[in-house]
């Protein structure tokens, strides 16, 4: 597994099947100053993590085919390396129980708000 | 504003050219005139259900990372309300993203607002309709 500098920006992972939505919040994110990396679902993105390094922080969607967000999120807790990175739900669904999150949002989302919690998830400002 | 309401067709005029020049520089990329045309506490809701600001907007244009190949602009309705113009109607754009090109057919709500002498835009909402492959070019 490749390590970390500490001089390295924030790493995010954007989780969303949704083709739109994944590469606008990608977008916004790296305008920002993050290193982010995306998957269209949480099979995707186990597999991603299983060779990346870790991320200070996981976004994302729970309705996905293949592997959904809660699904994604029993796997994850399940490996040491990845239990702690907190996860930030972003999802049309208005049922908010029985989600295993740090922060919920629920679409539409604003930006301003939800950037203030990345930076709050990541430790600081970005290196924009 | 009676004077307003009293010369709405000069008035929706007005605000049609003002939807199409905004148009074009989004198109073009033009910050220099969106950040005239919009205003400085403008809030867009955009496809991808993320409400956003001028300020993150014109970062993400001046850095290439929203690019419109085309957009097509078509005004369906227009209704004055005091010194406010409520615009809806629908648009093709044609998105450039670092994986893809995105054709996305939306309907979309302006609101433009006179701010001392000047009509700016204020308020923005963008609904998904139909989204496609672009055609490859001939």
């Amino acid at each position: 597994m490749p390590r970390r500098k500490k001089t390295e920006e924030p790493r995010i992972l954007v989780i969303d099947d949704d083709d739109g939505v994944r590469e606008a919040m990608v977008s916004i994110l790296q305008v920002m100053g993050y290193f982010v990396a995306s998957a269209i679902n949480g099979k995707e993105a186990l597999d991603y993590l299983r060779d990346a390094a870790t991320p200070d922080l996981i976004i994302s969607d729970l309705a996905m085919p293949v592997m959904d967000g809660r699904q994604f999120r029993r796997e994850q807790v399940k490996d040491p390396r990845l239990a702690k990175v907190p996860v930030i739900v972003v999802s049309a669904l208005s049922d908010q129980t029985d989600i295993d999150a740090n922060e919920i949002f629920i679409k539409p989302v604003d930006v301003d708000i939800l950037l203030a919690a990345v930076a709050r998830y990541c430790r600081g400002e970005p290196m924009k | 504003m009676s004077a307003i309401r009293g010369d709405d067709a000069q008035l929706h005029k007005t605000i049609e050219i003002l939807e199409q020049r905004e148009s074009k520089a989004l198109r073009d990329a033009d910050v220099l005139a969106l950040q005239t045309l919009w205003a400085d506490d403008l809030i867009v809701n955009s496809t991808a259900n993320l409400i956003a600001g001028k300020q993150i907007l014109l970062e993400m244009i001046q850095k290439g990372r929203l690019r419109l190949r085309a957009h097509e602009r078509r005004p369906v309705r227009i209704v004055t309300i005091d010194n406010i113009v409520v615009v809806t109607g629908n648009e093709v754009s044609q998105l450039i993203s670092e994986t893809a090109e995105l054709k996305l057919f939306t309907s979309y709500m302006n609101v433009w607002m006179k701010r001392k002498k000047n009509w700016q835009l204020v308020a923005r909402h963008v609904g998904l309709i139909q989204r496609a492959q672009p055609e490859p070019p001939q």
